[in-house]
């Protein structure tokens, strides 16, 4: 209880009071619209729930501090301000028209790029003044403002800013909290010490294929600090996806690339995404080498052979570090092979050397099911828990930063002896009709293979790889299937 | 295309060429020192005589990550068992569509699981297969789709 309650009511008025709270603590979401406050009114020796306009004479306000416990009535609004929008080396009476974006029925309003816009805004001003003082606030700003923040000129450059702010409610101006959001190099900088801030801040990350990979991966790079973003994918958000996909319900119909890249600026309004709604595929090949060509690495998340088969001839010829994350049926294994152009296998080898690892594919939407089947022979979409898809998001999201950090200096780099194998398995299970059925239990052991662990595979780069390789050199070791040359020759 | 890629391609039609001399010498690899305009042509009496039947196997920019499309050229149009024409896209008959002039395209592999190492022997192979499969639905009605699994399922 603070000096105000103390001072006002007394113990006489205690039942009095719990029944507000109680009223307070029942009515919290009414109250929060209509922003009543809770005030000890001393003519009537009563307290009162009242608009800030029907304010009696004298009253004291309740607070949350004076309940002590529990929910509480609102405290006041506040409002958040991005930086860029605090108005830069503005002389007094200068005044930027914004709109502000109201957040929980008027608990928050926030001002500028952090975050996207909501539907729900309002007309708000910055003002420069000095010497504040009692009116100042109403003589400045527009007529409709819902929303007003005064600074005082000299502390536009700087980062100590005492701002008054005020939300119109009911007709009255009420006081606000004023919040500035950090810049820029600030928002990231507790990587400090493992990496330097802006160590990737000017690497290119391209995703091709946005859907649960692709998504997880895209959204873990951000949080590491990774600020330039290609997103390609043509799929839409569909109902089924959104269990496994970081996009949320509410984005359903959204084009997968437009719905991620505003889940990045929530998280980094400093971040450069562009999105590109197309299909990796051979007629859109062209644009493709274009951005991988601007990349300094590529993701492939794609659901379809195809598609990969593209981005490996694109990045082959490019020269530029791809990986493939992809998962097996229903995720009993994921699997990573990074393309290393010049120096390791493609997945032109892959396919030479695992032709199994590359034809068992989770198969995890319609969409895919579709491409993969005949109108008379349909594919079962049989998708996988987030949970296994999980692992092969973090250790993409490793593989990525590792390589674009290759020649800085970080707490990272002990890993380069770690990660040099050109393909990554691990297995959520021990899946029937797989060839790890017979695995021993993972149990205590360490020494043999067994689930839920990164195993690093020895690929070896395929001399005569169509893909990779110099077949001029090496020599064709084309498939040309024996069992069909027996039947060519039946007939009558 | 780059310089490496061009010499990548043609060096791989190169090796197609060989192999097609070697196995089945009644195609060839025509233009195969331009990658962009390079295809397989030839003339295939079927095993029952009823026809003579004119392949090409087209190669599209991406070859060989991408796949190569297979046609009949001739005979133009081809009817079916019940004398209907041949339809345009079915599993049943493994048609793929048809090229602008009306001839047949064959469904060699699906898109999704072409494999850059299947050579042109393996998909001419798998065309003359289509073949006799087709004379034999003209003689028994069953469709193309059936009588291969009949086969795979003997093989196996
Ligand atoms: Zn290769």
């Amino acid at each position: 209880m603070n000096s105000r309650f103390g001072a006002s009511g007394g113990s006489s008025n205690l039942s009095n009071v719990l029944q507000s709270i109680k009223k307070v603590n029942t009515s919290n979401d009414a109250l929060r619209q209509e922003r009543q406050r809770l005030v000890y009114n001393p003519s009537t020796r009563r307290f009162e729930q009242v608009t800030p306009a029907a304010r009696p004479e004298g009253a004291l306000d309740v607070t949350q501090g004076d309940l002590g416990w529990g929910v509480g009535p609102p405290s006041a609004p506040r409002i958040v301000i991005s930086p860029e929008q605090v108005p830069f080396r503005k002389a007094p009476g200068f005044c930027r028209r914004v709109r502000a974006t109201v957040w929980d029925h008027g608990d928050v309003y926030a001002i500028g790029g952090y975050g996207h816009e909501r539907e729900e805004t309002v007309s708000a001003s910055i003002c420069i003044m000095n010497n504040a003082g009692p009116g100042s606030r109403e003589a400045v700003g527009y007529a409709d403002d819902q929303m007003r923040v005064l600074l005082r000129g000299e502390e536009c450059d700087g980062n100590a800013r005492h701002a008054e702010g005020s939300v119109k409610i009911e007709g009255a101006w009420v006081r606000a909290d004023v919040q500035f959001l950090p810049g820029k190099d600030a928002l990231f900088s507790r990587f400090g010490g493992i990496i330097e801030t802006d160590a990737l801040d000017e690497s290119r990350v391209c995703i091709v294929g946005i859907g649960s990979i692709g998504s997880g991966v895209t959204v873990e790079l951000a949080k590491a600090g990774v600020t330039h973003f290609i997103l390609l994918d043509d799929d839409r958000l569909e109902p089924g996806n959104v269990s496994r996909h970081v996009s949320p319900i509410s984005h359903t119909g959204r084009c997968k690339t437009k719905s991620v890249a505003d889940l990045l600026r929530d998280k980094n309004p400093f971040i450069h995404v562009v999105t590109m709604e197309m299909k990796a595929d051979w007629p859109t090949v062209d644009a493709l080498r274009e951005t991988v060509r601007s990349s300094d690495i590529v993701v492939g998340g794609l659901d379809n052979h195809e598609g990969r088969m593209v981005l490996n001839r694109v990045c082959l010829d490019e020269g530029k570090c791809l990986l493939l994350p992809g998962m097996r049926r229903r995720a009993y294994a994921g699997q990573i092979l990074v393309v290393r152009p010049g120096t390791g296998p493609c997945y032109g080898c892959l396919i030479a050397a695992s032709p199994e690892s590359v034809r068992d594919q989770e198969v995890s939407s319609e969409r895919q099911a579709r491409g993969l089947g005949y109108t008379d022979k349909a594919v079962p979409v049989e998708p996988g828990l987030s949970n296994d898809v999980a692992p092969v998001v973090t250790m993409t999201t490793k593989l990525v930063i590792q390589h674009l950090l290759q020649d800085r200096a970080t707490k990272l780099r002990s890993l380069d002896a770690d990660l040099i194998a050109p393909l990554y398995l691990w297995l959520n299970r021990r899946e029937q009709d797989s060839p790890f059925a017979a695995l021993s239990p993972m149990g205590y052991g360490v020494d043999e293979m067994s689930v839920l662990r990164w195993y690093g595979l020895p690929l070896k780069r395929h001399p005569s790889c169509p893909c990779c390789g110099d077949v001029a050199k090496a020599g064709p070791e084309l498939h040309t299937p024996s069992a069909v040359s027996a039947l060519t020759g039946e007939g009558e | 295309m780059s310089l490496f890629g061009f010499s990548r391609v043609v060096d791989r039609l190169c090796h197609e060429e060989a192999a097609l001399r070697d196995h089945l010498p009644q195609f060839r690899v025509y233009d195969l020192h331009d990658p962009g305009r390079a295809f397989v042509s030839g003339w295939e009496r079927s095993p029952a005589n009823q026809y003579d039947y004119q392949l090409s196997l087209i190669f599209p920019s991406g070859y060989p990550d991408e796949m190569p499309l297979l046609y009949i050229l001739q005979p133009r149009p081809l009817y079916c068992y019940d004398g209907a024409q041949l339809p345009e896209l079915s599993h049943s008959f493994h048609t793929w569509g048809s090229g602008s002039n009306g001839q047949t395209q064959i469904c060699h592999c699906h898109r999704d699981e072409w494999d850059p190492w299947r050579s042109c022997v393996a998909v001419m192979l798998r065309s003359l297969l289509w073949i006799s499969l087709f004379e034999r639905h003209l003689r028994t009605g069953r469709t193309i789709d059936d009588l291969f699994e009949e086969i795979e399922r003997s093989i196996t």
